[in-house]
Formats: C-alpha cells, sequence, structure tokens
C-alpha cells in the first residue's frame, strides 16, 4: 500500500473502539532554562580550596529521604520528603549541548534533530481512542513529530468563556435558548462529516491538505467529556493555590482534563531556571513553582482517584556550572538530572547515575548500573527516551519505530534492585 | 581517493543538457511567471512536460554560479587538467561556464554534496587544505546555493515536481486578497480573472497591496516573527519609565497605552518602508523611528500628532539617570539626543525580547537578529555533541576552545556592536556606556568588554568613528543572506507554516531550498517587499491544488503543501466581515480577544507561534463564531435589494425553485469556501438536501412563521423582519451556519 492509498477510510473507522480508557497518564514537567541539579536531587558540597559550588553549603549539608539525597534550598525538604517513594532520580545525564535549542530538543525528544516527538506527543498518539484532546501542550512550541494535533491548556480565568464552548449552541450560560434545535444540529453534523470525509479520502489530495481534513474531523467529535472537563475545573481543589498562576494552571488543566477523560498526556512548562545572575535567589523561586507544580500534580490525581495511573517525567534543557560567575549566577552546563515519578512503584525510592564533586558525570555499567569509568558508558537523554517507550509499552509501536533512536543498550532504570 | 565515476549515463546525460539548457535560455520568449523550477502553468488541467524550461531558474542558476566563482579562484588553480588537483574526479575550467558546471552537478550527484562541500573547508581530509575557511563563510554559502540549484534543475523534469495542478488564477487572488488586505473581492472581481495570464494575475496582487488592511498585513505578519507584542503585557515595559523616561502622565491608563504603542514601534517601521516602496534594507537602516500619539511625548519629538497617526521621528527623550542624579554631558544636557537608530533593531520592543546579562552579553540579540534577518539558526549550524570538558573550560572558552568558537566567533563580534544597549534596553545607561556596574568598576575607562572579540561582523571591525549598531545594519543588509532572510521571514505569513526542517522528504527540502535561493535571487534586484510576496504568491507551491493521478506515491511530490492554510483568528473575522457584513463582537470582535488564545493565538510572550492546524478547543470557537453570526448574515443580506446583496444573489425569501435554490448553492460555495462547483455535483446535491431537510424540520416545529421560532437569532437589524413565512430563511440559516463550520471556510 503506497503512501497515497493507506489513509484511505471512512472518519469513523480511523478512531479506535474503545472510549473508556483506563491506562497511564503521563506528564513531563520541563524546567524551562536550564535547571541546577546540585541545588535539587543531585546535591554537592564545596570542596576545600576549590571555587564555590554552592552557597547554601557553606553552613548546611546534603539532606537524605529515603535512598535518596537532595539539596537544603528553596522548597525541597518538603518536596522530597512527601514523594521520594515515588521517585526514580536519574543523576549524570550527559545532554552534549550547552544550548536552550538543542539541549531541550535532546531532552525531550532524545535526539538532537527537529521533528522528533516527545514522550507525551509519542504515548498519546500510540493509545487515543476518542480523547477530545489526547494530548495538552503548554509549550509554545511542542515536539509532535506530526503524529497529532497538541492542544492549548485552558486556564480557570477562562472559565466563562470555556462554559460557552462546552455548549456552543446554547446562547448565554445558564439560559436555555439556542442557536440550533437538536434536529438541525444533527443534519449539519452528518452534512459536515458527509463532505469532510469525502474531500479527506479523495485520492488526488495532497499530503497536507489531507492531513488538514484529518485534523478537522478530529476536532470536530463532540462527547459529553468536555463539559465534565468544565465542572472538574471549576470545582478543583488546588489546595489553597492560586489556579490562574501560569504554572499551577497547568497542573489543574492537566488533572481535570485527565479526570474528564479528554486527555492521555500533557507537556507543562516552568519557566525561570535560566539563572546568569543572581542565582541563589531567583533559582530558588523556580524551583519551589516547579515542586509546587508537581506537588499539585500528584494532590489532584489523589483527589480524582487516578495516582495510580499518573507517570511523572521531570527534565530540563541542561544543567548550570559547577561555580558562580562574576554576577552570582550560574551559567550553562551540559551535565543535568531527570526525576520519574509514579505512585508506589517497585523502582521508586532510588538514584541511577552519578557525578563527581565537581558535577562531572560519571560512567556506569548499564548492566549493574555500577559506577565504571573505565568501561562503562555515559547516560544521555536518548537512554531515558528508550527506556521510557519500553516501560510504557510503546516501543514497538508504528510511531516509536519510525522515530527510532538507534540506542544499542539502556542502564536498566526500572530494576528495582539496582541501584548506582 | 574516492571511487570511479558512477553515474549512470542517462543521468549524466540529463544533467549535461539540462544545465546547459539552463545557461543557454537566458533571454528565451517565456512569459513572466512562477519563480519556482517547473511549468508556469494557469490551466489546471494541462500536463506539464518534463524538461521544460524555466526562464528565471536559469537565471538563478547563472547569478547563483557567478557569486560562486568569485570564491573559487583557488579551486581553478589546482582542479584543472594537467593541475595539482589534475587525477581527481574535480576537474573544472575557468574559462568554460558550461563545462565547469557539469563537472559540479556530476561530482555532486555521484559523490554527495556534502563530500564536496567538505572538502572546501577541509573535511575530512582535502589536499588543498581548509580554502573556505568555515561552513558559515561567504564562499561556502555560495557554493552550497548553487549545488541544490544545480540538483533541483536535475530534478526539474522529474514528475515528482510537476505531479500536481495549481489552483484558478481566479482563486488564487481571492486568496491573496484575503491575507493582504483582509477581504474576499467580489464574485464579479474573482470570476473575471478566471482564465487571467500570470502576468496579469501578478499585476492584480502587486494591485492589492495598499491600504489599512495591507498594514495590517504587514504587522501582523511581523510580529508573527519578532513577537514585538510581548510588551503589552510583560515587564519590560515598566523599565521604560522606570529609568530612562520621564513620564509624560501620571495616569496608568496612559503607561498601558504608551507600552501598546512602543510594542507596535517596529512594526510600524516595517509598514512605514513596504508600503512607501523604499528598500526593504531601510527596515534595519532607518535612522528614524516611528512614534504616535502617545509615544512621540515619551520621544521629545514635539509633534503632537492625531490619534491614530504614526510619523517618522527621532527619539530625543531619553534620560540617563544613574542614582538619584541625572547624567549630564558636557555642555550639562541629561537627555540622549544622539540615540543611533538602526531602524528595527534599536527598539525597545525588539531589544527587550531578548534581555541581556552581564554574561550573556547580548548574544541573545545576535543569534536572534541572524536569524530573523538573514536567516540563519547558528544553533542549527553546528548542531554537534560537544563534550563536559569543553563546556567546563573555563580559558575564556568563547574566544579560544574550537568547540565553542565554531559558533562565537561569528555571534559575539554582532554581540558587541549591540554594547550600548543596556540589559534594561536604555542606551548607554551609565551615560557612555551600557557594561554592567561590577566590570565597569574594576575595568574603568572600556565601552566593552575586553574578553570579548571587539564589535564587528565576520572578519571586520565597527571603525571607530561609526556607531557599531548603525554599522551592523549595514552590514547585514550588504549580505547575500539578507534576501535569503527576508523570504524566510515572510514564508510563515505567506504559507502558514515555516521552512521545511530536516525530517522532511529530501526532494522537498531541496525543492524549497531552491525555491527560496530563487525568490531570493529576485528579491536581491531591487528589495521591494511587495515584488517578493507577489512572487511567492505565484509560485506552485502558494498555488498546488491537487495531485494529477491519484495513485502517486506522496513521496515523490516535491511539495507536501495545498492551496489552503488554517486562517488566523484575525483573518476569520475579516473574512466573515467581508462576507457577511458583520463581526463577532462587533466592536470588540471576539476571535481577536477573549477568544483569541482559544482560538489557536498567540500572546508572544508564553506562546510565540500561533496554531497552524485545528484543535477540539478551536473547532469550539468556530462553532460559537457560526452560531453567532449565521441568522443575522441571513437577515441582513435579505433585507437588502438583489443587487445589493453579499451571498444571496439567485434567490428571494420566497423562493423555493429547485434550479434557483442550486445556482444559490453554487454561488455560496464559492463565496464562502472558494470552491467551483457545478449545479449537478454531488457536493450541490448534498447541500441541497440539506436545505429541504432544514426546511422541513422547521416546518415539524410548528408555531408561528418567525426565523427565531424556538432558536436564538441575533438581528443585527434592530427592528427588521424576522418573517419567514415560507421556510426559506430558515434553511438558509442553517446552510450558512454549515458553511461557517466547514473546513474550506476555515482553511483557505
Amino acid at each position: 500500500m503506497t503512501a497515497a492509498t493507506s489513509l484511505f477510510a471512512s472518519f469513523p473507522a480511523l478512531l479506535k473502539a474503545n472510549s473508556d480508557y483506563q491506562g497511564k497518564l503521563v506528564v513531563t514537567v520541563f524546567a524551562r532554562g536550564g535547571w541546577d541539579p546540585t541545588s535539587f536531587c543531585d546535591p554537592k558540597m564545596n570542596a576545600a580550596g576549590e571555587r564555590i559550588i554552592n552557597n547554601w553549603a557553606a553552613a548546611n549539608s546534603i539532606q537524605t529521604a529515603g535512598n535518596i539525597n537532595y539539596a537544603p534550598f528553596a522548597d525541597n525538604d518538603a518536596f522530597f520528603q512527601a514523594h521520594f517513594q515515588k521517585m526514580l532520580v536519574i543523576n549524570g545525564i550527559d545532554v552534549k549541548s550547552n544550548g536552550h535549542s538543542t539541549g531541550t530538543l535532546n531532552n525531550m525528544t532524545g535526539i538532537m534533530k527537529d521533528g522528533y516527538p516527545s514522550i507525551a506527543a509519542l504515548f498519546a498518539a500510540s493509545n487515543k481512542s476518542q480523547q477530545l484532546m489526547p494530548w495538552l501542550a503548554g509549550t509554545s512550541r511542542p515536539n509532535s513529530g506530526k503524529l497529532l494535533v497538541p492542544s492549548t491548556m485552558a486556564n480557570r480565568s477562562e472559565l466563562d468563556r470555556l462554559k460557552r464552548l462546552a455548549l456552543p449552541n446554547r446562547f448565554r450560560t445558564g439560559r436555555t435558548d439556542v442557536y440550533l434545535q437538536n434536529e438541525e444540529l444533527a443534519l449539519l453534523r452528518q452534512f459536515r462529516q458527509t463532505q469532510g470525509t469525502a474531500r479527506m479520502n479523495d485520492a488526488q489530495q495532497m499530503p497536507k491538505q489531507r492531513r488538514q481534513y484529518q485534523d478537522f474531523l478530529a476536532a470536530t467529535y463532540s462527547d459529553g467529556s468536555f463539559e465534565n472537563f468544565i465542572n472538574l475545573l471549576e470545582t478543583a481543589d488546588t489546595k489553597g493555590l492560586n489556579p490562574n498562576n501560569r504554572f499551577f494552571g497547568q497542573a489543574a488543566s492537566t488533572m481535570a482534563a485527565f479526570k474528564a477523560g479528554i486527555s492521555l498526556t500533557a507537556d507543562i512548562s516552568v519557566s525561570g531556571f535560566d539563572t546568569h545572575g543572581t542565582h541563589d535567589t531567583r533559582h530558588a523561586s523556580a524551583l519551589t513553582n516547579l515542586t509546587t507544580t508537581v506537588d499539585l500534580l500528584w494532590y489532584m490525581a489523589t483527589q480524582y482517584n487516578i495516582e495510580d495511573r499518573l507517570v511523572v517525567v521531570i527534565s530540563s534543557d541542561f544543567g548550570r556550572t559547577n561555580r558562580y560567575n562574576d554576577g552570582n549566577g550560574k551559567d550553562h552546563w551540559s551535565i543535568t538530572s531527570s526525576i520519574i515519578m509514579e505512585n508506589n512503584p517497585s523502582w521508586g525510592n532510588r538514584v541511577v547515575g552519578t557525578t563527581d564533586g565537581a558535577h562531572f558525570a560519571s560512567k556506569i555499567n548499564f548492566n549493574n548500573l555500577q559506577e565504571d569509568n573505565a568501561s562503562g558508558t555515559t547516560i544521555e537523554p536518548k537512554h531515558l527516551m528508550t527506556a521510557m517507550r519500553s516501560y510504557l509499552n510503546i516501543e514497538t509501536q508504528p510511531a516509536s519505530l519510525r522515530f527510532d533512536l538507534d540506542v544499542a543498550a539502556v542502564p536498566d532504570f526500572f530494576n528495582p534492585a539496582l541501584m548506582t | 581517493m574516492e571511487g570511479g565515476d558512477t553515474m549512470n549515463f542517462v543521468t549524466r546525460f540529463f544533467a549535461i543538457n539540462l544545465v546547459a539548457l539552463t545557461l543557454t535560455a537566458c533571454g528565451g520568449g517565456e512569459g513572466a511567471g512562477g519563480i519556482d523550477a517547473g511549468a508556469n502553468n494557469n490551466n489546471p488541467n494541462s500536463t506539464p512536460q518534463p524538461g521544460q524550461n524555466n526562464k528565471t531558474n536559469s537565471q538563478a542558476v547563472t547569478a547563483a554560479y557567478n557569486n560562486a566563482k568569485s570564491n573559487m579562484a583557488a579551486c581553478f588553480g589546482c582542479h584543472i587538467a594537467g593541475g595539482i588537483a589534475g587525477g581527481t574526479n574535480l576537474i573544472l575550467d575557468i574559462n568554460n561556464d558550461s563545462f565547469t558546471l557539469n563537472a559540479l552537478a556530476s561530482y555532486s550527484s555521484t559523490f554527495g554534496r556534502d563530500t564536496l562541500l567538505s572538502k572546501t573547508v577541509g573535511q575530512p581530509f582535502h589536499a588543498g587544505g581548509n580554502v573556505f575557511g568555515s561552513r558559515t563563510s561567504q564562499a561556502y554559502l555560495d557554493l552550497e546555493q548553487l549545488l541544490i540549484l544545480l540538483e533541483t534543475s536535475q530534478q526539474a523534469g522529474q514528475p515528482g515536481n510537476l505531479a500536481f495542478t495549481i489552483e484558478s488564477p481566479s482563486q488564487t487572488f481571492r486568496r491573496a486578497s484575503l491575507y493582504l488586505t483582509g477581504t474576499v473581492p467580489g464574485r464579479g472581481q474573482v470570476l473575471s480573472l478566471q482564465n487571467a495570464s500570470d502576468e496579469a494575475l501578478r499585476s492584480q496582487i502587486l494591485g492589492l497591496m495598499n491600504g489599512e488592511g495591507f498594514k495590517n498585513f504587514l504587522k501582523n505578519g511581523a510580529n508573527a516573527r519578532l513577537n514585538s507584542r510581548h510588551l503589552i503585557t510583560s515587564t519590560q515595559g515598566v523599565a521604560f519609565y522606570n529609568k530612562y523616561y520621564l513620564p509624560n502622565t501620571d495616569s496608568a491608563g496612559n503607561r498601558n497605552t504608551v507600552r501598546r504603542d512602543l510594542a507596535e514601534e517596529p512594526l510600524e517601521i516595517i509598514a512605514n518602508v513596504v508600503m512607501n516602496d523604499r528598500p526593504y534594507s531601510e527596515i534595519l537602516t532607518a535612522n528614524y523611528t516611528m512614534v504616535s500619539q502617545y509615544t512621540d511625548e515619551s520621544y521629545n519629538t514635539g509633534l503632537n500628532l492625531a490619534p491614530g497617526e504614526w510619523r517618522q521621528a527621532q527619539n530625543r527623550g531619553q534620560d540617563v539617570k544613574t542614582s538619584a542624579s541625572f547624567f549630564r554631558d558636557a555642555t550639562g544636557a541629561s537627555r540622549i539626543t544622539d540615540f543611533p537608530h538602526a531602524g528595527v533593531l534599536s527598539t525597545w520592543a525588539y531589544l527587550s525580547k531578548y534581555p541581556t546579562t552581564a554574561t550573556n552579553r547580548n548574544r541573545a540579540r545576535a543569534r536572534w537578529t541572524m536569524q530573523h534577518f538573514l536567516g540563519f539558526d547558528i544553533e542549527k549550524s553546528a548542531t554537534r555533541a560537544i563534550s563536559i570538558t569543553d563546556v567546563a573550560d573555563e580559558v575564556n572558552p568563547t574566544m579560544n576552545n574550537p568547540a565553542c568558537t565554531v559558533c562565537h566567533q561569528t555571534m559575539d563580534p554582532i554581540s558587541g556592536a549591540f554594547k550600548f544597549f543596556h540589559e534594561r534596553v536604555g542606551y548607554k545607561a551609565s551615560g557612555t556606556d551600557s557594561l554592567d556596574r561590577r566590570y565597569r568598576s574594576r575595568n574603568p575607562g572600556v565601552d566593552w568588554y575586553q574578553n570579548m572579540r571587539p564589535a564587528g561582523y565576520g572578519s571586520s571591525q565597527v571603525p571607530s568613528n561609526a556607531d557599531p549598531l548603525q554599522w551592523l545594519a549595514q552590514r547585514i543588509v550588504e549580505d547575500n543572506r539578507f534576501a535569503i532572510g527576508a523570504v524566510k521571514f515572510w514564508w510563515f505569513a505567506v504559507f502558514g507554516e515555516d521552512v521545511l526542517d530536516e525530517s522532511a522528504p529530501r526532494a522537498q527540502l531541496e525543492a524549497q531550498a531552491a525555491l527560496i535561493t530563487a525568490l531570493a535571487n529576485s528579491f536581491r534586484q531591487n528589495l521591494n517587499l511587495k515584488e517578493l510576496l507577489a512572487d511567492m504568491m505565484m509560485t506552485r507551491t502558494f498555488r498546488a491544488s491537487k495531485k494529477i493521478d491519484g495513485s502517486l506515491d506522496d513521496n515523490l511530490l516535491t511539495v507536501h503543501m495545498g492551496a489552503r492554510r488554517l486562517l488566523t483568528g484575525y483573518e476569520l473575522k475579516q473574512k466573515t466581515q467581508s462576507l457577511t457584513g458583520l463581526v463577532w463582537g462587533r466592536t470588540r470582535p471576539s476571535l481577536e480577544r477573549e477568544y483569541k488564545l482559544l482560538y489557536g493565538g498567540a500572546n508572544d510572550v508564553t506562546i510565540e507561534r500561533r496554531a497552524t492546524t485545528m484543535s477540539s478547543m478551536m473547532y469550539r470557537v468556530a462553532e460559537r463564531h457560526a452560531y453567532n453570526i449565521g441568522c443575522a448574515a441571513v437577515l441582513l443580506d435579505f433585507s437588502l435589494t438583489q443587487s445589493q446583496r453579499r451571498l444571496f444573489t439567485e434567490v428571494e425569501n420566497n423562493t423555493l425553485n429547485e434550479t434557483a435554490i442550486r445556482n444559490q448553492i453554487v454561488v455560496l460555495y464559492e463565496r464562502m469556501l472558494n470552491r467551483l462547483v457545478t449545479i449537478n455535483s454531488t457536493e450541490v446535491n448534498q447541500a441541497y438536501q440539506l436545505f429541504l431537510d432544514l426546511r422541513q424540520a422547521r416546518i415539524n416545529l410548528g408555531g408561528s412563521t418567525r426565523i427565531n421560532e424556538g432558536i436564538r437569532c441575533d438581528n443585527r437589524m434592530d427592528g427588521g423582519s424576522l418573517n419567514d413565512p415560507s421556510f426559506v430563511l430558515s434553511p438558509w440559516r442553517g446552510m450558512i451556519i454549515a458553511m461557517m463550520t466547514d473546513p474550506d471556510y476555515l482553511y483557505e
């Protein structure tokens, strides 16, 4: 079957029959700008006679929650103490770049090459059935791989508008007058489907045109789940946090969408990490926003009884230097960390990968996860992405095969018996 | 050394003859037409012939060869018969252009373009060494452009490039009008161009480029790139008052208006240049800015402008204030009066979009200036893995470490050219420079960081008597890549998508590269943006309609897009207003205000790029739009005489004649959807059935005969008749709503 004929189908047949999805829900939380793992999940003390890595280390020492070390900085303590059981911390990831665009691309997709999808896009494309907005994106330029269309995250500050959109045929919220009678609505919808499908199936359509019709028809699908999403968004318990805050709002919107069944994945972005000046103050603020956002995800997941389905992946463009610059800032550093979270996983409360005292990445043996600078391998984003595809059972899906990361071996990240 | 020549005879023969034809075809009798390779075709039903020449393409090859040849003296010196490199697979002849082009095309085709290009910079091995310096040198880039053009010339005769038809001239004109002016032309005007020649069509498109609608296109298109309207909501505008400009009023409302107009400033500069047919280079070299009623007071221009008026002026308003006292120059003045305007580059909105720090040192400004105005993405130019050892290098790595200098040697001189603009945007923040305080206190008497490359461009430094930013602007516009940058800058506004990235099929990438080169070569002649926009809209890429054969594999196509793109919220509003006379939200257009972001719009701060594909949320907004307008549009149109109507020109409010209704449906398909259908086509049959079904549904409802029986109808005529005794207006209402929620209404 050629590319020209492979897409021939009636519109309903393009969707899977299953609309009662109970699988995993994946959220990536991206610390935009390049975070400082040495002030978070890969804490570093200062070495005598060497330049200061962290000012907090002058008067404080590294803290521990279970098997996980963390820095006594910002609100880290509350975060790690509350969630260490959920965590797999991966340290010593070499991004091999200190450019924002390249670093972001590599961490989101596993490759320094345009056109590849993020793990959220890949998972949504592989598992979506009839969700209205399978993939939410809180970033400006989401990595779709052209697999599916991302949906902008709706904020509770737009609740009035969203209510009107929940029932677009209703003149005003709270009133019963409508623009079209039900029979008229049904006639128009049937007409639109018939003509739209015919144009989509026209064998002579140019590729982009065909995709546009596909996207359009998928966008027209409607059931009661959007209304449910609006209700959930309106009544969401956000732990006293401002649901209109641009970070917390993303979390609230994501959880409401997950609970309503209209989304499977989300890419959340928390900014403020590119602290070239006044690092300590600004980075503490950014980290606090990050941990509060992630904490809110788990809080709401518990409220909605979906905590056992949630997978959270936290990453960043790259790391920050092992020293301060003249402006008391920290500059770009190509070694970073990631954190994967699930509720009470067998592989939780573990650290894989390590760095030395100056935050240079150590090589590890991918089989036993022990440090092995002689013959081991440095962890790179592609290893994490490949492992995530396998863990999420999408590695043999057509989309994953199409976007192969060409990785020979990956660390046994999810083996609960192993730790670096 | 490399293996023997493996190019088969057919390919080599074709390449030689095609190149020869392109060189000798100059001055031929072909008419004006599309600038892309392939046939000029204004008849969607004709089959283009393989190998058909294109005059403009041959001009592009000739121009590119002349550019490349001027840098190839060293190549010609060795790669000649009997020369030092006479035993290699690349033999040239400086006195025989045709021979040389054939040789380059053949080598590139056999061994790969990158193989040839890599040797010019000594990679992986070249006995002649590194001849071109770097992959960003002009010599390298010129040769690369030439090789791409030659490859595309070879492919021009292959089916992929010509395997699709293009839309009719009337359809192209209508789309061009909608994009360029925000209006849908009248049906008569559109249909009169059905058989127009390329020359006539291009002339009509050029004729659209004036007035407020065109100005909005220019400003919106430029903002889609520059995101200068970030200033409306970001905090960068606050510093404008707090630090450098004495407030002309304490009114918060007025300050918001000033901030809004500061956001428009770079966009107004671009619009001013283009609409007055000035060389496009002036967007950077302009020694003035544009001021409004609200900004002229802050800039101390004394112009006293009227509301909505914009005029050229000089910025004489910036104060330089250090702590509690004003900096005063030798004359005792505290205001900067010699502000060095450099068009867009020196505007508050542009500089504040890319803030700097004591360590960033204008590198973000340099990076984005190259991206926007040279079409050069420096991050992607050298995407490669770097080691942590290089990252950790503290011995001034941007000056000394090859892993870093590969980019910084290009970027840092440009960064230096911005040296007098502070991290908080003000000019000469300290009075004499804009260095960070710590560095200045340790290094008195200097005006730039001494451990960085001096301000400059390429290998040239800013002369001591020149303003660095103005000097930079001049270098940028003189760079051959400025024209390429302009094509890429406006690509999104015209085509509704970015240029293809490396994930696209190779054939499409190369065809697009060739097209961009050809457009740029033509644009470079006079730097008239209107001409460039017309050229872009005349391309087969813009006008691509259908594959000539449904069984043709998509991967063989060198163009992936069809002649429609998702309309922006603004364009959708304009289209509806043009076709119906109505705006959703009336004086506060909903698609540009409350529903802007939900309909995929950008806020230029956290969302820098609008959506280019339809999502579920966006569709709901489109539905709401249609429901709000549909009934009122029908009532408004039928309140006019038939000759005055925009839509319902074939029927009256009691017409039940099938032929008349079908004719009306044909008109609606053309008006609303830009689709040409026939009276007995499947689509019209289905639409006619819909009309009947909707009418019956209304009859079944019973009650009065008013159109708003049981439904909401926003009658905008305040007292106009809602009577529908024949139950005809109601189905037309449904038909309008059906069309306004049709994909071909929302994509055009």
